[in-house]
């Protein structure tokens, strides 16, 4: 029984310290774009990569498989909107997707990268349908502005499924450890913390 | 379990896109076959064309004009 529960325990915190690693690097990489006062790498400075790789060192020590897929799938995922863009290692966005894709799947089984990509897209998806309307205001086109308001929900419930049905052990914990950290950061995004 | 609720949500998705879709392309064709009509319709109502803002009498006078001039 404690085992199990340790392990729930770890799985949960490690994707905790994973959100913060890539929350930090987006606000890292937004900093110049980001006109509200949330952004923490405003507040903390260049240390702000720094504290990244920390919290990413804490989750792969908590979980390495959980958190280093989910942390590719981000990476994937955060690539859809620069497809065509050139990066400095000279591929686009799309070469490189599928080539950290590919990685991820020798290092660590095409079931755990599967179940990372569907998870970290439905959490896209609730996040562009969230922020439909302050992304509107600034001029971000999104997933919600892409493909309609009801498309986007349907789509973030088929994604959430279908990520319960590829990996139905890890999916509590996990949901559990990303509902914690973005309810904490929309509370603070409210004003309230 | 998890694949019934699937399959109706994949049901949901493609019944409202395929849905949204017909409904934008019949809204269009109703549009494109109504709106002549109505401008029509309240043009003749107002007396004179709310596109152009002409009265009827100065249209047939300019369209006079023109065909005098042609003669010309």
């Amino acid at each position: 029984m404690w085992p199990a529960i340790f392990e729930f325990i770890s799985i949960t915190f490690s994707v905790i310290f994973c959100a913060i690693t890539i929350k930090l690097a987006d606000d890292f990489l937004d900093q110049d774009i980001d006109t509200n006062d949330y952004n923490f790498a405003k507040r903390l400075g260049n240390g702000s990569m720094l504290y990244g790789i920390l919290s990413m060192v804490f989750a792969v020590s908590l979980n390495a498989s959980v958190s280093i897929t989910l942390f590719l799938g981000c990476y994937i995922i955060g690539m859809f909107h620069d497809l065509k863009h050139y990066f400095p290692s000279h591929l686009n966005g799309l070469q490189e997707s599928i080539l950290v894709l590919m990685i991820g799947i020798v290092f660590w089984g095409w079931q755990a990268m599967v179940f990372s990509l569907l998870f970290v897209f439905s959490i896209q998806l609730v996040d562009d349908y969230i922020d439909d309307y302050t992304d509107q205001l600034v001029g971000h086109r999104n997933w919600s502005h892409r493909l309609g308001r009801v498309e986007c929900i349907l789509l973030f419930l088929l994604s959430i499924l279908a990520a319960w049905l590829t990996n139905e052990r890890l999916f509590a914990p996990v949901l559990l450890g990303a509902v914690i950290f973005y309810g904490t950061l929309l509370y603070y995004q409210r004003g309230n913390l | 379990m998890l694949s019934t609720m699937i399959a109706v949500v994949i049901a949901l998705l493609v019944g409202y896109i395929w849905g949204k879709r017909d409904g934008i392309v019949c809204g269009n064709q109703q549009g494109a076959v109504s709106i002549p009509l109505l401008l029509r319709q309240q043009s003749l109502e107002k007396g004179y064309c709310i596109l152009c803002n002409k009265s009827k009498k100065k249209r047939m006078l300019y369209k006079l004009g023109e065909k005098r001039g042609k003669r010309r």
